[in-house]
């Protein structure tokens, strides 16, 4: 049935827990992050005809994440300020069940006082471990645009980490 | 740059994410159908219905002025021109008489709310009450003015506190009073909520009640600096345990801790990436946060019990005064800890942490106002 074309099904079952985990270290929550990963494979099925090879499949699966993430945070900042309410101390990790150490937690705390852009492309080169040129593809920016962000987001987690300690 | 704190990420990004999906976790099966989160394209579909309202007024309006202008009328025949263009309209798709503020048109959407607690259950005295929402409650008034928390058969001063859930609800809200609740009481709340307002456009779908009891006020206080365990009982201490806390590395939390769960054994894993990985069986474990702080049996640490802080976070009991605190546990029961070694306190969402939230803070009901 599939064919020649990209076999979206297989893709979704080989590749759904990789995104699920990318997902969360962008939005921080897993339900959140589930859903994410859902729309973004939807859209792939939606555009499955257009792409032949499943690296390519992968590669579009994963710039929709980081896409839909953003828009989740976005849409969470906004509905924030609506509301008026007073910044909770800590929005992230609310369901991290697991013993993440003292100098973890201290890291993604960092990471998530740092700019959008950056905390993509530091997640994208640490966690996902690409490329520059694949981490540019992915954010559809310039790979001068992700070694600058990459090194000013380091220069930023090195001193808030180092001033902590 | 740094190759320390690359190495400190990469780990930290490792443990977040493996820990918050497990390997155990399976993908939901593939739905091509699956519709987009509510989100900004729901927020789109808003804007659609007041637009399309406003251009009918619009078309209204314009048929009414184009009819009066149709047949020229004066002062002779105001009610025939009105009478035709109200039958122009309403020969259209909309009612005659729509104006954007009437809204019965679209049906609010159910939120479904279920309770943490079961009916006649005992719980210690710091355990909030917990109600989770199938969908996100946008606004509480209604649900603030509706629901009765009383003790004993006096009415509470409580208030709401609503967060992310972290048992998958969409969302939840806790109730507490200012101070703990009193001891051996009878705790009712009614919850007649069955058709009230949640937000713009979305209603209950559900009234409950719940009536449960408090036990003795078990409170235990850990100090560090002596590697103490203060335990009491309806004010009266009942034991002073030796304890190992969170070494330098892993300090305990701070703060006001509640029972969560007291499981025998407790598998423990070690978070992916730590120096020294472990998955053990514990036995006589009671859970204090969602993060993975114990209260339990440490049989290989006996040497550092009641002088030394050695673990990774738990608070390490000798075997026999484990099972002891096991036995002597109840969900919901206070565990306070000082002098850990750590300016961190429990945050509020890492379990019951709603004690560490301040009153006034408390009260403002956090996501929502209240």
């Amino acid at each position: 049935m599939w064919g020649a074309e990209v076999d979206v099904p297989a893709l979704y079952v080989t590749h759904w827990r990789a995104m699920v985990r990318l997902a969360v270290l962008l939005v921080d929550d897993v339900h959140s992050a589930e859903d994410v990963v859902q729309d973004a494979f939807v859209a792939l099925h939606r555009r499955s005809h257009t792409l032949r090879d499943p690296a390519a499949a992968v590669a579009y699966v994963r710039a929709s994440v980081v896409n839909l993430s953003r828009s989740v945070v976005r849409h969470r900042q906004v509905v924030r300020k609506h509301l008026r309410v007073a910044e909770p101390d800590h929005v992230d990790g609310a369901d991290f069940h697991v013993l993440l150490s003292a100098e973890h937690r201290e890291a993604l705390a960092a990471l998530r006082e740092l700019p959008r852009r950056q905390q993509e492309v530091l997640v994208l080169r640490f966690w996902s471990g690409l490329s520059e040129a694949e981490i540019a593809e992915t954010l559809g920016i310039s790979a001068g645009s992700v070694k600058s962000s990459a090194s000013r987001g380091m220069a930023k987690l090195s001193k808030m980490l180092g001033g902590a300690r | 740059m740094n190759p320390d704190v690359g190495k400190v990420l990469r780990d930290a990004l490792d443990a977040a994410a493996t820990g918050a999906v497990d390997d155990a976790r399976r993908p939901p099966p593939f739905d091509p159908l699956h519709t987009p989160r509510p989100g900004p394209p729901r927020r789109r579909r808003n804007w659609v219905a007041p637009l399309l309202a406003a251009a009918a007024v619009v078309l209204v309006v314009l048929a009414g002025v184009s009819v009066v202008h149709v047949f020229g009328t004066d002062r002779g025949q105001p009610a025939a021109a009105s009478d035709r263009a109200s039958s122009i309209s309403s020969a259209g798709s909309t009612p005659p008489t729509t104006t954007p503020s009437s809204k019965p048109v679209v049906p609010a959407k159910p939120v479904h709310v279920s309770l943490f607690q079961g009916d006649g259950q005992t719980y210690g005295i710091g355990m909030p009450l917990i109600a989770q929402f199938d969908k996100k409650v946008t606004d509480a008034h209604a649900f603030n003015q509706a629901v009765t928390v009383k003790v004993n058969g006096q009415p509470v001063q409580g208030a709401w506190f609503w967060v992310t859930s972290s048992s998958g609800y969409a969302m939840e809200a806790h109730y507490r009073p200012q101070q703990y609740w009193p001891a051996h009481s009878k705790i009712e709340m009614a919850m007649p909520i069955k058709g009230i307002s949640a937000g713009k456009g979305l209603a209950f779908d559900d009234s409950l009640t719940l009536q449960i009891n408090t036990g003795a006020a078990h409170v235990s206080t850990v100090d560090g600096s002596t590697e103490k365990m203060s335990v009491t009982s309806d004010g009266k201490s009942v034991r002073s345990l030796p304890v190992s806390l969170g070494q330098a590395s892993t300090p305990t939390y701070l703060g006001t801790k509640v029972v969560m769960a007291k499981t025998n054994p407790q598998l423990m894993v070690s978070a992916p990436g730590e120096a020294n990985p472990y998955s053990l069986k514990v036995p006589w474990s009671v859970r204090l946060t969602n993060s993975g702080e114990f209260v339990h049996a440490a049989a290989w640490n006996t040497g550092n019990i009641g002088s030394r802080s050695t673990s990774h976070g738990c608070t390490n009991l000798t075997v026999t005064d484990a099972q002891w605190f096991y036995n002597f546990s109840q969900i919901g029961d206070v565990v306070t800890y000082a002098n850990t070694g750590t300016q961190v306190a429990m945050p509020s969402w890492d379990g019951f942490g709603d004690w560490n939230v301040p009153w006034t803070q408390w009260q403002a009901g956090n996501l929502l106002k209240n």
